[in-house]
């Protein structure tokens, strides 16, 4: 994979970074409102996590995260599985690096581009809501900053994780069906483990979050392996 | 000189034995036809050519070196292929698919997109939809697109399917044109009367074996030049 191979699939993609964008901070918007409003209106419970910045805001992004998730692997459909199936298949495989060299410069593309639209759109919505909370002192004063960026790049990560593998089964199995499938699966798997983590330490689910992504680069290279050896016999 | 060698090529693909011994050798400058019947495997067989399935014994050449994982992304190249439309490219305009096409070749294009699509009659602009054309313009531009990038060998399947006769006639120009320049050339077609006064020699594969090449002098002379003929005889045999 080349600068100039990433840079070309980087340009055929970078027109979904609007919608991703959008879409990431709508979803983080109205989850965010949610919660807050659950943890406002609960006022009853002396301890509850939505009245405390950090954990809402670790909860909320992880929720947010998980479904953007979901939401990118759709797109992935077209931009990468739909690339693997079929005739579509014979016709990359016959160039050069069609097999292995594309499919990596096309995840690596895509995967930038969608991250990077989600991690701004994420991260604008919670720094407005951290200035709001400052200015209407609607939640304690009290934030960890480097727990909030922590917990940031955890759900980035946590993305990153559910998107590859999503991404790896659909052209493992040449399916757009199980693209979306192994999203929601993976999604609801990992929303109650984590989400706890998320509410009460930053730094276990950001540790969490490196190691989910230590496992999607495995399964990127048994999806490379695949590609590589695969016959295309209809 | 041998362009393309393959020896005692067997595959079995779900237990049945889709080729079995089959050979082939191409030479520069010539055209040659692979027909056979339905299910013959002749599909099979250029994809075993063109590596996108392995063979289980045989080996493959081109220009005398062994096809195998380590060099063919250096051999891909000099193949330009025409196989079926694929569905991937109908959202592309007929000039990114071009830009695509040299990106991924890693091969400077022979001549301009507008010059190529001169060459197959094909009056659209650059900004056409690959999808909104029919089914003959994208034959055309599909060829267009397999001559872009020069290569040594081109291998047509079914290049005739939805051409209307002047497409035909047109097809056959190019073909020979590049035939001229040197180029080798493999052509399957089921429409067996558009290969007559096209192919240099013709090799017939049914059930997975191939008998040996035959030369279109010799069909002139035996079959009074009907591949068609040259056929019958040798599928009603078989």
């Amino acid at each position: 994979m080349t600068n100039d191979d990433l840079k070309y699939e980087i340009s055929n993609f970078k027109k979904t970074f609007k919608s991703t964008f959008i879409i990431s901070l709508l979803i983080q918007l109205l989850i965010l409102i949610f919660f807050f409003m659950v943890g406002y209106l609960d006022r009853e419970s002396d301890d509850s996590i939505f009245e405390h910045f950090n954990s809402l805001i670790g909860f909320s992004s992880l929720l947010s995260a998980l479904l953007i998730s979901i939401y990118i692997s759709v797109r992935s459909v077209k931009y990468i599985i739909s690339n693997y199936m079929g005739d579509n298949k014979v016709f990359l495989y016959l160039y050069p690096n069609g097999r292995t060299g594309i499919f990596q410069t096309k995840l690596c593309a895509f995967l930038l581009v969608s991250i990077l639209a989600q991690l701004v759109g994420s991260f604008l919505v919670n720094i407005l809501f951290l200035i709001f909370s400052r200015i209407t002192n609607v939640l304690p004063p009290d934030v960890n900053y480097i727990g909030f960026i922590a917990v940031t790049f955890a759900v980035v990560l946590l993305s990153l994780f559910v998107i590859t593998t999503s991404i790896v089964i659909g052209v493992r199995l040449s399916s757009k069906v199980a693209t979306v499938i192994s999203s929601i699966i993976l999604v609801a798997i990992l929303c109650n483990p984590l989400s706890f983590l998320c509410a009460y330490s930053a730094y276990t689910s950001l540790l969490c979050a490196v190691i989910l992504v230590f496992v999607s680069l495995i399964l990127v290279q048994y999806c490379k392996h695949y590609l590589k050896n695969d016959e295309v016999l209809r | 000189m041998k362009i393309i060698s393959m020896k005692d090529i067997n595959k079995k693909i779900g237990g049945k034995q889709i080729l079995s011994n089959a050979n082939f050798e191409l030479n520069s400058k010539e055209i040659c036809a692979l027909i056979g019947p339905n299910g013959a495997g002749k599909t099979t067989f250029l994809k075993v050519l063109l590596n996108l399935i392995n063979a289980d014994t045989g080996i493959v050449e081109i220009n005398d070196s062994q096809m195998t994982s380590k060099n063919i992304n250096y051999l891909l190249p000099k193949f330009g292929v025409m196989l079926k439309y694929p569905e991937s490219i109908s959202k592309l305009s007929i000039n990114n698919l071009f830009k695509q096409h040299e990106h991924y070749m890693k091969v400077r294009q022979v001549d301009s997109t507008e010059n190529l699509l001169k060459k197959v009659k094909l009056n659209v602009t650059l900004d056409t939809e690959v999808g909104k054309l029919s089914l003959g313009m994208k034959q055309r531009l599909l060829l267009a697109l397999a001559i872009s990038s020069d290569p040594t060998v081109i291998i047509l399947d079914e290049p005739f399917n939805g051409l209307d006769v002047d497409g035909v006639d047109l097809f056959k120009s190019i073909l020979k044109e590049l035939r001229e320049k040197g180029k080798s050339i493999i052509i399957t077609s089921h429409s067996l009367s558009d290969l007559n006064g096209l192919v240099d020699s013709v090799i017939f594969l049914n059930n997975g074996t191939t008998l040996p090449k035959i030369s279109m002098q010799v069909i002139d002379k035996k079959y009074n030049g009907s591949i068609k003929d040259y056929y019958r005889e040798v599928h009603n045999n078989d």
